[in-house]
């Protein structure tokens, strides 16, 4: 007895290695300028990706520059109104290195709202139809006119980029009768993923949609919506809201985006949200999946190595080489963290996240993440493409 | 009468018409920039095993006729950092509410950023990352430009100048900036850039103060000013400069002003003075804890004794803030006091 209790044991630590293994995260980086490459500089720009060693990246895609006219059929990805030009480009160019995609949706069409801004939060039907569009022309099957092969099948889509943030999602808030300030984005953001989630599923159904991909914002010591209809609303706060909103019932997100800056090293940062609070992050967004346990991706994370307006906070390149390995080992030990995207490739004057400073030399970095990225993928489900 | 033997004459210390306190005795430097007081507060906030370093500039707007503080702080800028310590950084105030400023400490290269775009929003015009980056040693507002003097002895230095008053550009790249090779080989607090003029002492260098006007593609007019020792401190603003520098009988603070140049010993010091300021024509300095202003054609006056060692000070030639750290209630307190110009 005492030796098959052993042997037992003995199973159960190799089950746990090998699962510690398994939940290891998919190692990822993002260029976030690659939509701004000129066609013919796209192939280069795709090789210093791949040079990273990454088999996956994060895509931004800007509906407001493929759909500067409103279409008339906007779930037909075929609408002239349409141009994918620089994606299909984009797409095919890092299919070729061998590096998959997910994609993450957002930017307003000036024709979708009265004020025309990027940020303006769309009608969710506007939107919904073109996350159908996009599911479509990336569902691995569509083979655009003129073309001999389909297109990648891009199966993980994020609906929007930080819709808790007014910079990319507006307004956050609204005033009440009684003159206070209340979040708003969770509601009507609730809808725009409900509506996307049915086009997207339409269009693909091996879709996987990413809901929230939520910005990293505290929760607020003044409470919410101190400045107006342009607080940022925390991401606690937003998932809790998102959740009570979308109620009982199967939710349209198969996964939780979040982005994470953490102010300090990745196993002690704090403040909410770091990878330390993730686990209270995903206390609130569990409700919203089948299985009681949401998965994870965190689309966005990185330290700065000089100072920025849009991250204010930043640490030495000696710092962030130490501090990128400690944040690959800290999301391993959270199973449900399937994607960790460092964000960004290079530096420009607004992100100095990069592993590539803006002048195209390489930060030490650059040969932590690397060695990360060449690694066996071993989560199920993103394998490298035959 | 000059220095510490006339400090007996220095009237009791003035009341200040505002006086507001900070938590802590943190890194100060300040600024006047039209009706507002401008400062940077550098401070440590340890965490669990990790420090958090930060600068915040901070921005009270002052009624102009009673000179009092109203309305609330704000914080247009926030740098944090765990590169390495933050120290009291350089500031330097433009027109109405508009200032730049380098964030300095150890362990990085200061960013230099503009405050702030019509809509409010910061311009970072210098941020490097590399570990041997240049350092800012200077920064200086000139009218519409604003202008930092960046390098070290080895690899050379450079002025920039960026014209940030204009047009409501997005991006620091769509300024119209100019840089050009500068000729000296200052260090921190031996450079120092005022309306036309760029004022150092090279160290290693020979006991002179070198000034010129900077162009648009050099330093034009550059001039060696003879100084009795070694120069240990330059301050600017305006078309005024100042230099310390050894002398036989102690320290002298000399001013000199466009377009003469003509050398004025304003005070004689014992050891160096803990801060000093330039502006509106005005000179300020602390002689122990006697705050004291200075103007052209007017003897020194005695402003204040402050209650605890000053840190820093401002002046734009009508008023002046003084920064001194205090213990009060057991607790240690940075006092800010808001002083008018007494009249001539």
């Amino acid at each position: 007895m005492r030796r098959a209790l052993v042997a037992l044991a003995a199973v159960v630590a190799v089950l746990a290695i090998a699962g510690v293994a398994e939940a290891r995260p998919v190692v990822a980086i993002q260029d976030d300028k690659i939509h701004t490459i000129q066609p013919a500089d796209m192939a280069k720009r795709v090789q210093v990706l791949a040079a990273t060693g990454t088999r996956w990246t994060r895509v931004d895609i800007h509906w407001n520059d493929v759909a500067k006219q409103r279409p008339a059929s906007p779930t037909d990805p075929n609408d002239p109104a349409y141009d994918w030009g620089i994606y299909d480009t984009v797409l095919k160019d890092l299919q070729a290195r061998g590096i998959q995609a997910v994609a993450t949706f957002y930017g307003t069409p000036a024709w979708a709202t009265p004020g025309g801004a990027a940020n303006a939060a769309p009608p969710p039907a506007d939107a919904a139809a073109f996350a159908g569009a996009l599911a479509r022309r990336y569902n691995g099957q569509f083979t655009p006119k003129g073309a001999q092969q389909p297109l990648p099948e891009v199966r993980r889509i994020g609906v929007w980029n930080e819709p808790n943030i007014a910079q990319f999602y507006s307004p956050q808030c609204r005033q009440r009768t009684d003159g206070a300030w209340v979040p708003v984005s969770p509601t009507t953001y609730g809808d725009l993923l409900r509506q996307a989630y049915a086009r997207i599923k339409a269009a693909n159904k091996r879709a996987i949609v990413i809901g929230g991909e939520a910005g990293p914002v505290g929760t607020q010591s003044r409470g919410a919506c101190a400045s107006g209809q342009d607080s940022s609303v925390g991401t606690l706060q937003f998932a809790a809201l998102l959740r009570s909103h979308l109620g009982s019932g199967r939710a349209p997100l198969d996964v939780w985006g979040q982005h994470l800056y953490p102010i300090g090293p990745p196993a002690r940062a704090v403040a909410f949200p770091a990878w330390n609070s993730l686990p209270k992050l995903m206390r609130t967004v569990d409700r919203l999946h089948p299985s009681g346990k949401m998965p994870i991706y965190v689309t966005e994370t990185s330290y700065h190595t000089s100072y920025n307006r849009f991250h204010r906070y930043f640490v030495t390149e000696k710092q962030q080489a130490a501090w990128l390995t400690q944040t690959y080992t800290v999301a391993a030990r959270n199973p449900r963290v399937q994607l960790v995207v460092w964000f960004n490739l290079q530096d420009n004057p607004f992100w100095t996240g990069g592993l590539l400073r803006a002048d195209g030399t390489k930060k030490p970095s650059y040969t932590r993440f690397q060695t990360l990225a060449r690694r066996p993928i071993t989560q199920p489900g993103w394998e490298p493409q035959a | 009468m000059l220095g510490a033997a006339c400090l007996a004459a220095i009237a009791p210390a003035a009341r200040a018409d505002e006086l507001r306190t900070l938590d802590g005795w943190p890194s100060v430097a300040a600024a006047l920039s039209g009706d507002n007081l401008v400062y940077l507060r550098s401070a440590a906030a340890p965490a669990k095993g990790y420090t958090v370093y930060r600068t915040e500039a901070w921005r009270l707007p002052i009624q102009p006729a009673l000179s009092l503080f109203t309305g609330v702080r704000e914080t247009p800028i926030t740098i944090r950092t765990s590169a390495g310590r933050t120290t009291a950084g350089m500031l330097s105030g433009g027109a109405g509410g508009a200032f730049t400023l380098a964030a300095t400490g150890k362990g990085f290269a200061p960013p230099v950023i503009w405050c702030c775009d019509p809509k409010g929003d910061e311009v970072v015009l210098e941020s490097d990352s590399r570990p041997d980056a240049p350092q800012t040693i200077a920064v200086g507002t000139d009218g519409a430009a604003t202008r930092f003097l960046v390098g070290d002895a080895e690899a050379g230095f450079e002025l920039t100048s960026v014209n940030v008053v204009g047009p409501t550009p997005t991006q620091a790249a769509d300024y119209v900036t100019t840089k050009f090779a500068f000729p000296g080989k200052p260090v921190r607090g031996l450079a120092a850039i005022g309306t036309g003029l760029v004022a150092w002492a090279d160290r290693p260098g020979p006991p002179q103060v070198s000034v010129g006007a900077p162009g648009p593609t050099g330093l034009s007019g550059v001039q060696a000013l003879a100084q009795p020792g070694r120069v240990l401190g330059v301050w600017a603003g305006g078309t005024t400069f100042v230099a310390l520098a050894k002398a036989p009988d102690g320290l002298e603070l000399a001013r000199y002003d466009l377009p003469s140049l003509q050398r004025t010993v304003i005070w004689t010091f014992r050891k160096p003075p803990p801060a000093v300021a330039v502006g509106g024509g005005a000179v300020t300095f602390v002689d122990g804890r006697n705050v004291i202003f200075t103007a052209p054609g007017r003897a020194p006056k005695g402003l204040m004794r402050a209650k605890g060692p000053v840190v820093a000070l401002a002046t734009d030639g009508q008023r002046v803030a003084v920064f001194d750290r205090r213990v009060v209630n057991r607790r240690q307190k940075t006092a800010i006091s808001l002083l008018p110009v007494p009249a001539a």
